[in-house]
C-alpha cells in the first residue's frame, strides 16, 4: 500500500463514516428521535 | 474491494438514498411533518459525504492509474502530470456528470445544515426538489453513463489514451470546475423558488433566501466564462477570445438569466415587485443550465467541444420536458398569489429599468438560441422554406432585394456580434442609469432628485470621451493622409463600420458607467470624510459593509465596464496581419516590425510533446538601433574593421577579408541554428568532415518532417560557406544524419566553431550582403523583443496545438501564432494587435472580486437607516420587503 493509497483510504473512510452517521440521525429523526443539532428544542 | 467496486457501491448507495430523501421531504412537506424534513435534511448531509467518498475513489483510481476503469483508460495515461490527472476527473463525459453529482451533492448538504432549524413545509419542498434534480443525475451516472464502469473482457490496457491536449493548459484544469458549479449552483434558487410556490410562503422571503446562493452561482459561471475566454485567447491561436462557439453561446444563456435575476431579487427584496419576474427568471436559469448541459452532450450541434456521441440526449430531453410542465404548473397555480406588491409608476424609477434591462437580456438569450440552433434546424426544408419566406417579407418591407436560400442557414461570429452587439451596448447603457434612479420612484421625484445632476455629468463625461476618441481618431489621420483636420474627422466617422459604430458606442456607455459608480463612491466617502474625519479607506469600508448591495454592486458594474472596454477595443480596433515569412523576412503590424529569425526544435519529455518555436523580433518601425546594442556586437566581434548601425534590426559588420566574414557568417548560421538541434557525432579532420544527428531523436517520432527542416537548415549554412566550399550529404531512409564536408581547413574550423560558441553570443543570425563578400548583417539580441510562439505535437494525439505568444501592453496586447509552412523554413505567421485587452481581464477581476465580497456574510445593518447619513441621500428608502420582518442582510 503506498502513500497515495494510505490518504485516501484514510479520507474515504472518514466520508464514509460522517454518511453513515448522517444516515442514522436520519433514520432518528424520522422516528422523531433525533431532534437535530443546535436546535430549539 | 478494487476501487471500481467500491465506486459501484458508493454511487448506488447515493442513488437509493437521494430517492430516499426525496421520498421523505415530499411525505413531510405535503404533511407538514417536522420530523420527515428533519430526516431529509440528515440525509441530504449524508449524501454530500457519499459524493465525496465516490469522488475521491474515482480520483484515486485515476492517480493511481487503475486502467481497468474506462474512464481512468480514456482520458489518462501514465505520464501525465500530477494537476491534468486531477484535470481528467471533469475532462470527459462521466467525470463531468460524477462532478455535477459530488457538487449538487455537496451543495444540497450545505443547503440542508443551513436549514437545519426550520423543518417546516417550505424547507421539505426545497429538500425535496433539490434531491430530485440531484436524482436525476444520479440515473445518468448509475444506468446511463458510470465513471466506474469496468472492461469486460480484460483488465483493461497496459496505458490510457491520454488527455486530450487542448485540456492539457493549466488554465483548462482551472476553468470547468467554476463553470460547473456556477451551472449546478443555480438549481438552489430554482428549488427555493418552487418550495416557496409549492408550500405558498410566497412574502418573498425565498427571494432573501436564495439571494447570496445565485451571486454564488453568477461568480462561479462568470469566473468559468472568463478564464474559458483566457484560454481560447492564449491556447487556441486564433487570435479571439469568445468565437460563438455552441458551447460557448451555451454557456452564455444562464449567465444572462442569472445576471437579470440578480437585479430582479434585489428589487423583489426592497420593494416587493416583480415576484412573477423572479420564479420565471429562477426556473428559466436553471432550465438553461440543463439546456446548455444538454446542447453540449448531445450531438445536435457541432462544436470546438466536440464529445464524441452521447447517450445522454433523450434523458435530458425528458428532464427537460418534465421540467417545464412541473414549473409552469407550479407558476400558474400560483399566478394571482404571486401578484407583486404594488406597480411600476415611473419609466425613470430604478425598477422600470430593471424591467427594461431583463427585457434586453431575455432578448439576447432569444437571439443566441436562435443563432446556436438555426444552422441546425434549417437542415430541414420545411423550416428552411419558413425562414426563407420571412427573410422576403422582411426584403419586401425595407425594398431590398432577397436572395432565396439555397442551403443550410450558416450564422458566423459576425452575426453575433451584429446582433447581441447592440443589445449589450442597451444593457450597458441601463446600467449606468439604473442606479442614478430611485426604487420605487414617483414622476415627481425625479426632477427634485440629485438624479439629473449625476446622470447629466455622466452624460457630459461621456459626450466628451466619445468627441476625444473621433478627434484623436480624425487628428492621426489628418496628420497620416495631409488632409484638413475637419475633413479628416468626418471621413473616419463616415468610414466606420458597424464594428466600429458599437465600439465607439460602447466605450461612450461604459464610461458612463464608470464615470456614475465611480462619482457615488468618491461622492459618499467624501462626504463620510467631512462628516465623520474618517481616512479614504476606512470611509470606503464602512460604506462597502453598510450598504454593500449598493457599493460592492458599483464595483461589479465598474469591472463589467472594464470589460466592455475591452470588447469596445477588439470591434473597433483589432489590427490582424496574416503573412507567410521565410527566414529574415520581414512583416509590420501597426507601428511595429516583426522580423522571422528562424525554428527550433524542442522536447518535453514530462509533457509528451515535441514543439516547433518559430522566434520573431519585435522592433518599432524606423527608429534606429541603439548605440548601446551597436557598441555590445562591436566588444562580442574584436576582429571586426569596423560596426555599424543599419537598417533595424541589422547592424553592418565589416571584415578585413573575404574568408573572415565567410568564416564568421559559417560559424554563426551553425551556432544559431544547427547546434541546438544536431549534435556532432563524429569529426574526421583527414577528410574535413562532420557527421551531425538529432539531439532529440524523440522529436523524430512526433515529427518525423522536422528532419526535413534540419537539412534545409544545414543547407543554408553549407550555401553560406560560399561557392563549393562545403557539400551535405543528408542520410537515406531510416538513417537520421547528415556529413558536411568542407573542401579547406579554414571552412572547417568555422564549421566545427559553430558549435564550440556556446550560447553567450548576442548574436542572434547573420546574413551575406549580396555584392559585399567581407561585409555581414547581423541581428543582435537587444535590436528588439524576441517571441517565440510554438505549436506543439503531442506523442499521443494527431492534433497538433497553438501555444500563442503575447506580449501584454496597457493599451493593447501583441498577439502571435505561427505555424509551419509549405515553403523551405518558413511559417505562417498570425500577428494581432488586441486593443484594451488588460481592460477585459480587469474588469473581470474587479467584477469577480467584488462579486465574491458580496456572498461573504457582512455585518448585520442597523435596523434604521438615517435618511441624512452620507452615502444613502440620493435612495429614497422603502420599508423592507412585505414578511421578511427586517432588513438585515443575509
Amino acid at each position: 500500500m503506498s502513500v497515495e493509497d494510505l490518504v485516501f483510504a484514510m479520507l474515504a473512510a472518514g466520508a464514509v463514516t460522517l454518511a453513515m452517521r448522517a444516515v442514522v440521525r436520519m433514520l432518528g429523526a424520522a422516528w422523531g428521535l433525533d431532534r437535530g443539532d443546535g436546535e430549539e428544542r | 474491494m478494487n476501487s471500481a467496486a467500491l465506486g459501484q457501491v458508493l454511487v448506488f448507495a447515493s442513488l437509493v438514498l437521494t430517492a430516499v430523501v426525496a421520498g421523505l421531504a415530499i411525505v413531510g412537506a405535503v404533511r407538514g411533518d417536522g420530523r420527515q424534513v428533519r430526516a431529509a435534511g440528515f440525509g441530504m448531509r449524508a449524501l454530500a459525504w457519499l459524493g465525496a467518498a465516490s469522488s475521491l475513489v474515482l480520483l484515486h483510481a485515476i492517480i493511481t492509474h487503475d486502467f481497468s476503469i474506462q474512464y481512468v483508460a480514456h482520458y489518462s495515461d501514465s505520464t501525465l502530470p500530477l494537476l491534468y490527472l486531477i484535470t481528467t476527473f471533469w475532462g470527459g463525459e462521466k467525470g463531468a456528470l460524477a462532478f455535477w453529482v459530488l457538487s449538487l451533492s455537496v451543495l444540497g448538504g450545505v443547503l440542508a445544515w443551513t436549514r437545519r432549524k426550520d423543518p417546516s413545509s417550505y424547507t421539505g419542498w426545497l429538500l425535496a426538489t433539490t434531491a430530485l434534480a440531484l436524482l436525476f443525475f444520479d440515473i445518468l451516472m448509475v444506468f446511463a453513463s458510470n465513471p466506474f464502469e469496468t472492461f469486460l473482457a480484460s483488465g483493461g490496457p497496459a496505458d490510457g489514451s491520454g488527455l486530450n491536449p487542448l485540456l492539457q493548459n493549466p488554465l483548462m484544469a482551472v476553468h470547468p470546475p467554476p463553470q460547473l458549479l456556477g451551472f449546478i449552483a443555480y438549481t438552489i434558487p430554482f428549488a427555493y423558488a418552487m418550495a416557496a410556490m409549492a408550500s405558498g410562503k410566497l412574502d418573498g422571503s425565498w427571494v432573501v433566501d436564495a439571494r447570496r446562493w445565485s451571486l454564488f452561482a453568477w461568480v462561479m459561471l462568470t469566473a468559468g466564462l472568463v478564464v474559458g475566454e483566457l484560454w481560447s485567447y492564449l491556447e487556441l491561436g486564433w487570435g479571439g477570445y469568445w468565437g460563438w462557439d455552441p458551447v460557448e453561446n451555451a454557456a452564455l444563456l444562464p449567465w444572462l438569466t442569472g445576471t437579470a435575476m440578480l437585479h430582479t431579487f434585489s428589487v423583489e427584496y426592497r420593494t416587493g415587485l416583480l415576484r412573477r419576474w423572479n420564479v420565471f427568471l429562477a426556473f428559466l436559469t436553471f432550465f438553461l443550465t440543463i439546456f446548455a448541459t444538454f446542447l453540449t452532450r448531445s450531438q445536435l450541434i457541432q462544436s470546438l467541444h466536440s464529445f464524441t456521441g452521447s447517450v445522454l440526449t433523450p434523458f435530458f430531453l425528458w428532464y427537460q420536458v418534465v421540467l417545464i410542465v412541473a414549473a409552469a404548473g407550479l407558476i400558474l397555480y400560483r399566478w394571482k398569489d404571486l401578484k407583486p406588491a404594488g406597480r411600476i409608476e415611473s419609466f425613470l424609477s430604478r425598477e422600470a429599468l430593471v424591467v427594461a434591462a431583463v427585457l434586453l437580456l431575455l432578448m439576447a438569450v432569444f437571439v443566441v438560441v436562435w443563432g446556436t440552433l438555426l444552422p441546425k434546424f434549417s437542415e430541414s426544408p420545411a423550416v428552411l422554406a419558413v425562414v426563407d419566406q420571412a427573410l422576403a417579407a422582411i426584403a419586401s418591407l425595407t425594398g431590398q432585394v432577397h436572395v432565396p436560400l439555397t442551403g443550410a442557414v450558416n450564422v458566423g461570429p459576425e452575426w453575433f456580434n451584429k446582433a447581441v452587439g447592440p443589445i449589450g451596448i442597451a444593457v450597458l447603457a441601463l446600467t449606468a442609469l439604473g442606479p442614478v434612479f430611485a426604487l420605487r420612484q414617483a414622476p415627481g421625484d425625479v426632477a427634485r432628485g440629485t438624479a439629473w445632476r449625476t446622470l447629466a455629468v455622466g452624460a457630459g463625461l461621456a459626450v466628451v470621451i466619445a468627441a476625444a476618441l473621433v478627434l484623436a481618431r480624425g487628428a492621426g489621420l489628418s496628420t497620416a493622409s495631409g488632409m484638413p483636420f475637419a475633413a479628416a474627422c468626418s471621413l473616419y466617422l463616415r468610414s466606420l463600420s458597424w464594428a466600429g459604430v458599437y465600439g465607439l458606442l460602447a466605450v461612450t456607455f461604459a464610461m458612463q458607467v464608470l464615470g456614475v459608480a465611480s462619482l457615488d463612491w468618491v461622492r459618499s466617502v467624501r462626504a463620510r470624510r467631512s462628516a465623520k474625519g474618517e481616512s479614504v479607506r476606512a470611509a470606503a469600508g464602512v460604506l462597502f459593509r453598510e450598504n454593500p448591495r449598493r457599493y460592492g454592486g458599483h464595483l461589479v458594474h465598474i469591472g463589467v465596464a472594464l470589460t466592455f472596454l475591452g470588447y469596445a477595443g477588439a470591434a473597433g480596433k483589432l489590427v490582424k496581419k496574416d503573412a507567410v515569412l521565410a527566414p529574415l523576412e520581414e512583416t509590420t503590424l501597426g507601428g511595429r516590425a516583426l522580423r522571422f529569425l528562424g525554428t527550433k526544435d524542442r522536447w518535453e519529455p514530462a509533457g509528451g510533446y515535441a514543439a516547433l518555436e518559430a522566434f520573431f523580433l519585435v522592433y518599432p518601425k524606423g527608429r534606429p538601433i541603439d548605440a548601446v546594442v551597436v557598441d555590445s556586437v562591436r566588444a562580442a566581434l574584436p576582429d571586426a574593421s569596423s560596426v555599424e548601425g543599419g537598417e533595424p534590426p541589422f547592424v553592418t559588420v565589416r571584415f578585413a577579408s573575404e574568408s573572415a566574414a565567410q568564416g564568421f557568417l559559417v560559424t554563426t548560421s551553425a551556432r544559431a541554428t544547427l547546434a541546438p538541434s544536431l549534435a556532432l557525432s563524429g569529426v574526421d579532420r583527414g577528410r574535413r568532415e562532420v557527421r551531425l544527428v538529432p539531439r532529440r531523436p524523440e522529436v523524430l517520432r512526433v515529427l518525423p518532417e522536422s528532419f526535413k527542416r534540419l537539412a534545409q537548415a544545414a543547407n543554408g549554412v553549407v550555401e553560406s560557406a560560399g561557392k563549393d566550399r562545403m557539400t551535405l550529404r543528408v542520410g537515406g531512409r531510416g538513417d537520421p544524419t547528415m556529413t558536411v564536408a568542407a573542401t579547406d581547413d579554414s571552412a572547417f574550423d568555422a564549421l566545427l566553431a559553430g558549435w564550440q560558441a556556446g550560447d553567450e553570443s548576442p548574436i542572434l543570425a547573420a546574413r551575406a550582403v549580396g555584392n559585399q563578400p567581407t561585409v555581414v548583417e547581423v541581428v543582435p539580441a537587444g535590436a528588439g523583443l524576441l517571441m517565440s510562439p510554438e505549436v506543439r505535437h503531442y506523442l499521443k494525439s494527431e492534433n497538433p496545438t497553438t501555444e500563442v505568444e503575447i506580449e501584454p501592453g496597457l493599451l493593447s496586447d501583441l498577439y502571435l501564432a505561427a505555424t509551419p509552412a509549405q515553403g523551405a523554413g518558413e511559417v505562417n505567421l498570425t500577428a494581432m494587435d488586441h486593443p484594451m485587452m488588460s481592460s477585459l481581464w480587469l474588469g473581470a477581476v474587479i467584477a469577480l472580486l467584488a462579486g465574491a465580497a458580496l456572498i461573504a456574510p457582512v455585518r448585520r445593518r442597523r435596523e434604521t437607516v438615517r435618511k441624512d447619513e452620507p452615502g444613502v441621500a440620493a435612495v429614497t428608502r422603502p420599508a423592507g420587503p412585505p414578511g421578511s420582518g427586517g432588513r438585515h442582510e443575509r
